[in-house]
């Protein structure tokens, strides 16, 4: 039960972390930060067209296709992480992962004073619990 | 010195013991430091100095903190007893545990080393390729520094990286290499 | 050690609707809709399962900062300007680890984070106790109160800037920069503190804006 892809989408729709894993089509860069941004517009406007109040929807958490499944976590402070794994993966299971890593992003990338929010994740110490914690979930890392 | 610059903080006997602070609270104080003294630098050597100067401050205040504590009422008179203060009493207070080793440097009278095999509070920090060679530990070596000084042992301390004993770990070895000055006068 | 445990994931979802209705209401209820005591018992339990550190060397740390402020800044306003902005970046990272780690409801109003600040946040991370308390009449402003101020454990601060310092000034900034992060536009500051021979310390934060939560936030607008 492989997971794809993962992203971490910034509050302005940047992609600031890619990893694409082997099982998947791999995706060039510069279509990875498209796809991150609309599917960010995407989660915007799916707010919006909620029938109930705007404040009781956080919109679009997960979405099921035939060959994937996309869950999307977004804490309050706007950031996104998003997870494309086989079907068979639980969103349960995903939540789980994408909580971890939010806490890892609250660890390695924010308690780090060389990262500066926003900005593309660029730590090593980020990338090793990363990889730590998609282990489990992954064949082969492809980058 | 100008008048406004404030006393560190003194350590009362009347201070609530035990008492705890999330180790988020200290790492994030701890990098918007780094990143305050990044600013003011223009090099990695100068960055550490200015950690290990903070650090010193840290380090005399930890030392009295300690002392009352711990009760204690006499001072250590050589320098392997203060480094061995350092390396059990201190390091609890700093960390919740002793250092993992405390060496003789081969062939020199005067250098010692502490080795601690998982120093948790740069553990979220990762150096990026432009400032390789940075230690954030420079603080720590600061307060090493500023508790021996203060007990009477004039020396200098700098913090290296070492390979993790554990390969499975990701936690970097942390050595700090004490050199005493002279006037330290010691007995061996 | 930091792992969320999957119980504490499905209470934090589930309380997100529920509450989030509660605090919509404009009467002024003190806690914002939230049981008061169940928020204590967050904060306590964040507190206790979070990694911990001695309170003492965070504040002979924080205490060697502010001296270092002095040294580069000399005049106490500058040392106070100085010390809200590093607590403004501090809170502008500290918001995600507090929502990570807390299991605490979501703030949906500025009244709901008065609650969340003192009662989840202050325990959780320093582990002491603070309430809100003087709600402005029109729900813009309100005051956090606490009697134990880790930071200032150990502090005497010299007579020449006594008037003039807040010592513990990071901590508004910690609130500006974590409320921001969570669309509260907010200005906070002290209006009394225990150094200065008050009964209680007091940070007074005032609502600015609310920030349009659709519009992803971006410094240029």
């Amino acid at each position: 039960m492989p997971i794809y892809t993962v992203f971490i989408i910034n509050r302005s729709g940047g992609l600031i972390y890619s990893a694409q894993f082997q099982g998947s089509q791999v995706h060039p860069l510069n279509e990875c930060l498209r796809l991150a941004s609309t599917l960010h517009s995407v989660q915007q406007i799916s707010r919006q067209v909620s029938p109930v109040d705007i404040l009781d929807d956080i919109g679009l958490t997960s979405l099921e296709a035939k060959t994937f499944r996309l869950r999307l976590y977004q804490p309050l402070t706007g950031i996104q992480f998003v997870a494309i794994a086989t079907p068979e993966v639980t969103d349960e299971i995903l939540l789980g992962i994408l909580r971890r890593l939010h806490l890892l992003y609250a660890d390695y990338a924010l308690k780090n004073p060389f990262y500066v929010q926003d900005m593309p994740i660029r730590c090593k110490l980020f990338d090793i619990h990363f990889m730590k914690l998609m282990k489990p979930y992954i064949a082969n890392p492809v980058e | 010195m100008s008048t406004t610059a404030m006393a560190l903080p003194v350590p009362f006997l009347q201070a609530r013991r035990n008492q705890s602070a999330h180790f988020s609270v200290f790492a994030l104080l701890f990098a918007e430091t780094i990143s305050y003294f990044q600013n003011r630098v223009d090099s990695i050597a100068e960055l550490e100095e200015r950690l290990l100067d903070l650090g010193q401050q840290i380090g005399r205040r930890v030392l009295e903190l300690v002392w009352l504590r711990e009760k204690f009422t006499r001072r250590e008179i050589d320098v392997l007893g203060a480094l061995r203060f350092t390396t059990t009493t201190v390091w609890r207070f700093l960390f919740g545990k002793f250092a993992d080793s405390l060496e003789r440097v081969k062939d020199k009278e005067n250098e010692y080393i502490i080795v601690d095999n998982t120093m948790l509070f740069a553990r979220f920090i990762s150096v990026p390729t432009e400032l390789e060679g940075l230690n954030c530990n420079a603080l720590i070596a600061g307060i090493v520094q500023g508790v021996l000084t203060a007990s009477g042992f004039p020396c200098r301390v700098d913090a290296h990286q070492a390979p993790p004993a554990d390969a499975s770990e990701y936690v970097s070895r942390s050595l700090f290499s004490i050199r005493f000055l002279p006037e330290s006068n010691h007995t061996f | 050690m930091f792992e969320p445990s999957g119980e504490r994931a499905s209470t934090s979802q589930s309380g997100r609707s529920s509450s989030a209705t509660s605090v919509k209401t404009q009467d002024t209820l003190p806690s914002a809709g939230f049981n008061v005591a169940a928020l204590a018992k967050i904060g306590e339990q964040a507190f206790q399962r979070g990694e911990l550190v001695s309170a003492e060397l965070v504040a002979l740390t924080y205490g060697a900062l502010v001296r270092q402020l002095f040294l580069d800044y000399q005049a106490p306003e500058d040392v106070n300007e100085e010390l809200e902005r590093i607590g403004y970046n501090i809170g502008l990272r500290l918001v995600d680890d507090f929502l990570a780690r807390s299991a605490a409801p979501p703030c949906r109003s500025f009244q709901a984070t008065a609650e969340i600040v003192a009662r989840v946040a202050f325990r959780m991370y320093l582990g002491v106790s603070a309430r809100p308390a003087n709600f402005a009449a029109d729900n813009t402003a309100y005051s956090i109160l606490f009697d134990t101020n880790p930071l200032a454990e150990f502090v005497e601060v010299p007579d020449a800037v006594a008037n003039t310092l807040w010592y513990s000034n990071i901590f508004c900034g910690v609130i500006r920069g974590a409320l921001e992060m969570v669309q509260f536009s907010v200005r906070a500051s002290f209006t009394r503190d225990m150094l200065r021979g008050d009964e209680c310390n007091e940070i007074r934060v005032c609502l600015l804006r609310e920030l349009e939560e659709t519009v992803p936030l971006d410094k240029e607008t």
